[in-house]
């Protein structure tokens, strides 16, 4: 065989940013990694809200997350964390149980984003997202009940989501012209 | 755009979350779904846009390092991919599709990948090719993968470079005369003597020439000025008219008439670029001139005549032309002036030959080989070597075009395909196949007759053996037959 290649290795000019190692804080001295640190804080408030709302049981369940946020994404965390928030809340009608849901979500919102502080789009577009999605959800709610809440959720989701696909298969010039434009030879007889 | 394996987890908790709020009869999951679900739309976006922005600046270049070789020889490759660094927010790996012709490279050899934060990168292959053909790149494939490893997207863009491939020879190429192959052809020295690189001859100084052409060593020795001449030499410019009308394409796909003329005329260009000398070229069709390329001397050039070459095929067959062989057009009208005023059944049967006679002129002004040297002597005023490339089938028009190229001083090479050696089952019928042979022998003498003309044929060297051979045979055993009945 005749063939062989030959790779250069790639030229690097600009830092990975997405790696938030590279954003330490200062704490007494110490440098702190801010995705760790944001960890952390995220954790105790879990702990202490399970104190606050529910004494040692709550706790208990904050143990339970703090431990899912230390082996498992932060993904998986926001699930865990909402299956324990109907032990530590179940009844959301009274104002001061939408605070304290409020302030559950903030806490959780921060440890989801801890990785991706640095990712200032990704940040504010999941918090804008976030909001809305949350607010149609909780309007749907009020006025058609959990059922249609659940189901308008998942599809204005996909929706969105096919949206952007979509765009973004034009705007990168993917999609091509569907329209027939060939004449099936007939040039050749004129 | 693709989900990652991460992404679709990521989406199935939300979805499971927001399916668990109505059985629990809480809102609390369907809150905790729109904050997974958002985040997995907020990574989408912020994905879409770095792609869109690593494709509008990214340049991807695939560059071979010839444009043109022969079969079987490694061609080197490069593949370059560079982009700013606002661009490097995604992990980008562009490969490179091999022809279906070309010998088969490893996916990994051939591919580069820009990490993110990376900005250039390249690698080379070796291209090799074992037919010979021209073969184009299909378009490089992109991966785009976003930072977070959420989204991907692959499609085909980016140069799409060509490189032809030449073969080295056909087999049983034969050029010659008379059935004896020709050696090679295409040096041209000039026979004069002047300023140049070849030294020819001594010969003593005359008074007024310039002191620097003296040859001081053989002055020396010879004791009287002596000057070294050299051989002169010259720019000659070649113009190659190729035949690859329908009537070309006799003989099987690979060995078919185009094919061996194909073939002398890729030396001829190789000769030409050898000796730097001026070459153009004319391609004619059944419809008329198809491609023309004014006389070159660059590489470039001689790449893109080579190119053309490689790319002719025979042209689909125009209607039919008339039967009668116009070999003597003056004694055809001479005729037709006898026949004036004789109303037998004979003459009125001749006179149907001799209606074609009057539009000679035009018909042969419309064969489109005519055409070619008339479209040269209109559009150059150089002498220079014309070199036509054709086959015999029309042997009258062939011969007025043969007459017309070598007006004005212009020497003329031609190279024939015999119609004989082309024809399948011909030669199973010895006598008449060497009859016809005989017959094209005749007529390529006669086409040198015409001036500075020299007539070779060209085609398969084995059959042409073949047949000379056989009919070898054939006259010793007629021979040997003859003497046992004396």
């Amino acid at each position: 065989m005749t063939e062989s290649a030959d790779t250069e290795p790639a030229e690097t000019t600009v830092p990975n940013e997405s790696q938030s190692t590279l954003w330490p804080i200062s704490l007494g001295g110490y440098q702190v990694d801010i995705a760790m640190f944001l960890q952390a804080v995220g954790i105790g408030w879990f702990i202490l809200f399970g104190w606050i709302s529910n004494g040692v049981v709550g706790v208990s369940i904050g143990l339970v997350i703090a431990i899912t946020a230390v082996v498992a994404r932060p993904v998986i965390v926001v699930a865990v964390a909402h299956a324990g928030l109907l032990i530590l809340l179940p009844d959301l009608t009274t104002l001061t149980a939408i605070i304290e849901l409020g302030l559950f979500e903030l806490s959780l919102l921060v440890l989801l984003l801890s990785k991706y502080l640095v990712d200032t789009p990704v940040v504010l577009l999941t918090a804008g997202f976030g909001l809305v999605f949350i607010t149609s959800t909780v309007a749907v709610l009020v006025w058609a009940g959990q059922l249609a809440a659940s189901f308008t959720l998942v599809c204005l989701i996909v929706i969105l989501s096919y949206g952007i696909h979509r765009y973004e298969r034009v705007s990168l010039g993917l999609i091509t012209d569907e329209t027939d434009t060939t004449d099936h030879g007939a040039s050749q007889f004129k | 755009m693709q989900p990652t394996r991460r992404t679709w987890t990521a989406a199935a908790i939300g979805v499971t979350l927001a399916v668990f709020a109505p059985i629990v009869g809480s809102v609390v999951p369907a809150v905790g779904a729109a904050l997974v679900l958002g985040w997995l739309v907020a990574l989408q976006s912020v994905a879409v846009d770095r792609f869109r922005t690593t494709v509008d600046s990214t340049t991807i270049s695939v560059e071979p390092s010839v444009t043109g070789a022969q079969v079987d020889t490694d061609i080197p490759v490069l593949l370059t991919v560079e982009r700013p660094p606002a661009a490097a927010e995604t992990t980008l790996t562009v490969s490179l599709s091999m022809p279906a012709a070309a010998r088969s490279v490893p996916k990994k050899d051939r591919q580069v990948t820009l990490a993110v934060g990376e900005t250039r990168a390249t690698t080379s292959i070796l291209l090799s090719v074992p037919i010979a053909s021209r073969i184009s790149f299909s378009e490089p494939i992109w991966e785009l993968v976003d930072s977070h490893t959420a989204f991907t997207d692959s499609f085909d863009r980016g140069p799409t470079p060509t490189v032809t491939f030449e073969a080295q020879t056909l087999r049983n190429l034969h050029v010659g005369r008379g059935g004896s192959e020709l050696s090679a052809f295409g040096q041209h020295p000039t026979d004069k003597t002047g300023d140049g690189l070849t030294p020819t001859e001594l010969r003593q100084y005359i008074g007024g020439e310039p002191a620097d052409r003296i040859d001081w060593k053989a002055t020396a020795r010879l004791s009287d000025a002596y000057v070294r001449e050299f051989q002169t030499e010259s720019d000659r410019e070649l113009t190659l008219i190729i035949d690859h009308r329908s009537q070309m394409g006799a003989g099987s796909t690979d060995n078919s008439m185009l094919a061996y003329v194909r073939e002398v005329a890729l030396t001829l260009v190789g000769t030409a670029e050898t000796e730097g000398d001026p070459l153009r070229l004319i391609t004619v069709g059944d419809d008329g001139l198809t491609k023309t390329v004014d006389a070159t001397r660059q590489p470039s050039g001689y790449a893109q005549i080579r190119e053309q070459l490689l790319s002719l095929e025979p042209t689909p067959a125009g209607p039919p032309s008339s039967s009668v062989d116009l070999k003597h057009p003056d004694t055809t009208r001479r005729l037709a002036q006898q026949l004036t005023g004789d109303n037998s059944a004979f003459a009125t049967k001749l006179r149907q030959f001799t209606a074609t006679a009057p539009s000679y002129t035009q018909r042969i002004e419309s064969d489109p080989l005519y055409g070619a040297v008339d479209y040269l002597q209109a559009t150059t005023t150089a002498t220079g070597l014309t070199i036509i490339l054709t086959t015999d089938t029309n042997r009258p028009w062939l011969r007025e075009t043969v007459q017309a190229a070598e007006r004005g001083g212009n020497s003329v090479l031609v190279f024939l395909t015999p119609q004989v050696l082309f024809d399948a089952g011909e030669l199973s019928d010895i006598d008449r196949a060497y009859s016809r042979y005989y017959d094209f022998e005749q007529f390529r003498t006669e086409l040198e007759e015409f001036g500075p003309v020299v007539a070779y044929e060209v085609g398969p060297g084995d059959r042409l053996a073949r047949l000379l051979s056989a009919r070898r045979k054939d006259t010793a055993s007629r021979r040997t037959a003859s003497g046992g009945v004396q």
